[in-house]
């Protein structure tokens, strides 16, 4: 069984004097113990909300949330199953998600579990540990986003989920960060989602990769074939899109127009109208994921034009 | 021909050095990038070129801007420099513009004020200049406002702003640090060209190796405020002379796992 099943989910932003935004659409993901995941797309694909539903923190519109053995339910008033708080999530901005106003070594054992002492987990996250007396403002982001880990890492969660960790971050900082929060999911057989728009960086601590695009899934497969043999055209387009640095001076190829309107999204399979191999099929019927791959280009049991 | 020199150029902060000594000519019509770790001073030294500096800095050594010292203009000439003859983007597009005015309003402000051109004629050349940057619909653009683009476009905006005067100098501070790599190539693209059409100098200033090697023409390469190294592109990339250049290209993850 998995550690975390995440099937067929659709989650809505509804506002008023507005139709639904459907962020996330259909979406199927697992995670087992002790594998990173990474999620990958442009920004405004879902997969941030595809984090909080999964947390529990945005209630999704239909689907299930399986989360060893038993469903995810959306955050109330009363008191969260304590199953589920082995779910932790480290936010994007260690500016926003700390408490300004409480000491850092009291934010850890908010929910500590076990007997480590908060001085003991800024040490595993490479702090010192006479820093759990100080206020998050004597931090640096760097050091910050360590310090929201430790608080996540504190309830000995058997999933982590990061959403966007690093890209608050300097970039010297970043694949420090990414390190870090792989090293110790790992280290505890914990899974964890990865969340970063920055492919170069899943890349170098993701075991598996789920390229989204529009709130869908396109494409999933392990982080070296994906890399190596891109099968989605829109994930040829993210990769072919990250310039090389080997000096040739070669522009990286452009994949052009925006990210649709995810309120108003285009029929058929969601990448045509940007996809430079579209069918006829294409714009009438959306691609089923076969081997990983949602696309019409290798459903060769379909006929391809109709 | 070289447009923008700077010679000797330190900055110190509250009695700390930021910057020891840069030496940097921009040519017209090429990119020049700036490469180094957070912290080396590359913002600094484009932030110097612009007279943005933070108060009570000190400089020293000089910036020439076509025979002009711009280290040693009072600041009203200053004023008159900035904004028509250099221009800059920053990194981060959703601060640099004003959340509460048009595209076009902050498009044509400083138009009216530098070139003294009139409404109608600031509007004409704000739309033409839109449509350079390539946002579609550049006429229906000038009346949007900043939340109403995405991130890519307002970076574009960011540039045409930039432009709007004919500067000879862009000063480009990390300008895709903040977009996914699908925008980014476009941005690249852009700057690529409008380098080539224009003839502008442009600094590019930004830690991503592979934005470097894929529009900069010459590259220099920062550390603790001091210049390690300066080059064409494809040396300084393939075979750098200086020790903390290989390391850096060395912590690539392309060249450490083969």
């Amino acid at each position: 069984m998995s550690l975390l099943s995440v099937e067929d989910l659709v989650v809505d932003h509804r506002s008023p004097d507005r139709p639904p935004v459907r962020a996330v659409a259909g979406v199927g993901l697992t995670v087992e113990p002790g594998e990173v995941v990474g999620l990958v797309g442009e920004s405004g694909c879902g997969k941030s909300t595809l984090a909080r539903a999964i947390c529990g923190i945005t209630a999704p519109t239909s689907g299930s949330i399986d989360f060893e053995g038993r469903p995810v339910g959306p955050l109330g008033l009363r008191r969260r199953d304590p199953a589920l708080t082995r779910i932790q999530m480290v936010f994007q901005d260690p500016f926003a998600s700390l408490n300004p106003r409480r000491r850092v070594g009291r934010q850890i054992a908010d929910g500590l579990r076990g007997d480590a002492t908060p001085g003991e987990l800024l040490e595993r996250v490479g702090l010192d540990a006479d820093m759990a007396g100080r206020y998050p403002h004597e931090f640096s982001g760097g050091q910050r986003q360590r310090i929201a880990i430790a608080r996540a890492i504190a309830a000995q969660p058997s999933l982590l989920i990061g959403d966007e960790p690093i890209s608050a971050l300097d970039a010297s900082a970043q694949a420090q960060v990414a390190g870090l929060m792989r090293a110790l999911a790992v280290e505890s057989g914990a899974g964890l989602l990865f969340i970063s728009h920055d492919l170069s960086v899943v890349r170098l601590i993701a075991d598996r990769i789920a390229v989204m695009y529009l709130g869908k899934i396109v494409e999933t497969g392990p982080t070296a074939e994906v890399w190596d043999d891109p099968k989605h055209p829109y994930t040829r387009a993210l990769l072919a899109a990250i310039p090389e640095p080997d000096g040739s001076g070669t522009l990286p190829a452009e994949l052009p127009g925006d990210v649709p309107n995810p309120a108003a999204p285009p029929s058929g399979c969601r990448f045509h109208p940007r996809c430079p191999h579209v069918m006829d099929v294409c714009s009438v019927r959306e691609p089923v994921p076969r081997d990983g791959v949602a696309c019409w280009l290798y459903d060769s049991a379909e006929p391809a034009a109709e | 021909m070289t447009i923008l020199a700077i010679e000797g150029l330190t900055v110190e902060l509250g009695g700390r050095p930021i910057i020891r000594g840069v030496d940097l000519a921009l040519e017209s019509g090429n990119v020049h990038g700036l490469a180094g770790e957070s912290g080396s001073g590359k913002t600094m030294t484009g932030l110097a070129v612009l007279g943005l500096l933070p108060h009570g800095a000190r400089t020293g050594g000089t910036i020439s801007l076509g025979g002009t010292d711009l280290l040693s203009l009072s600041p009203k000439e200053m004023n008159r420099r900035r904004g028509s003859e250099i221009g800059m983007v920053f990194q981060d597009q959703s601060t640099s513009l004003h959340p509460m005015l048009s595209a076009g309003r902050q498009l044509t402000d400083h138009m009216r004020h530098h070139l003294g051109l009139d409404r109608r004629r600031a509007r004409e050349r704000a739309v033409e200049l839109l449509g350079k940057v390539r946002i579609p619909d550049p006429e229906g653009a000038f009346d949007r406002y900043p939340h109403q683009f995405s991130g890519g476009m307002r970076q574009r905006i960011a540039i045409a702003i930039a432009l709007a005067c004919e500067p000879r100098v862009l000063i480009a501070d990390e300008p895709t640090t903040a977009l996914d790599v699908t925008v980014q190539a476009g941005i690249l693209r852009l700057l690529r060209d409008l380098c080539d059409d224009l003839g502008l100098a442009v600094l590019l200033v930004t830690h991503d190796l592979g934005v470097m090697s894929a529009v900069a023409d010459v590259i220099s390469v920062m550390r603790d405020g001091r210049l390690v190294e300066t080059g064409p592109r494809a040396r300084v990339m393939r075979d750098p002379a200086d020790p903390y250049t290989r390391e850096l290209l060395d912590a690539l993850p392309d060249r450490s796992t083969p």
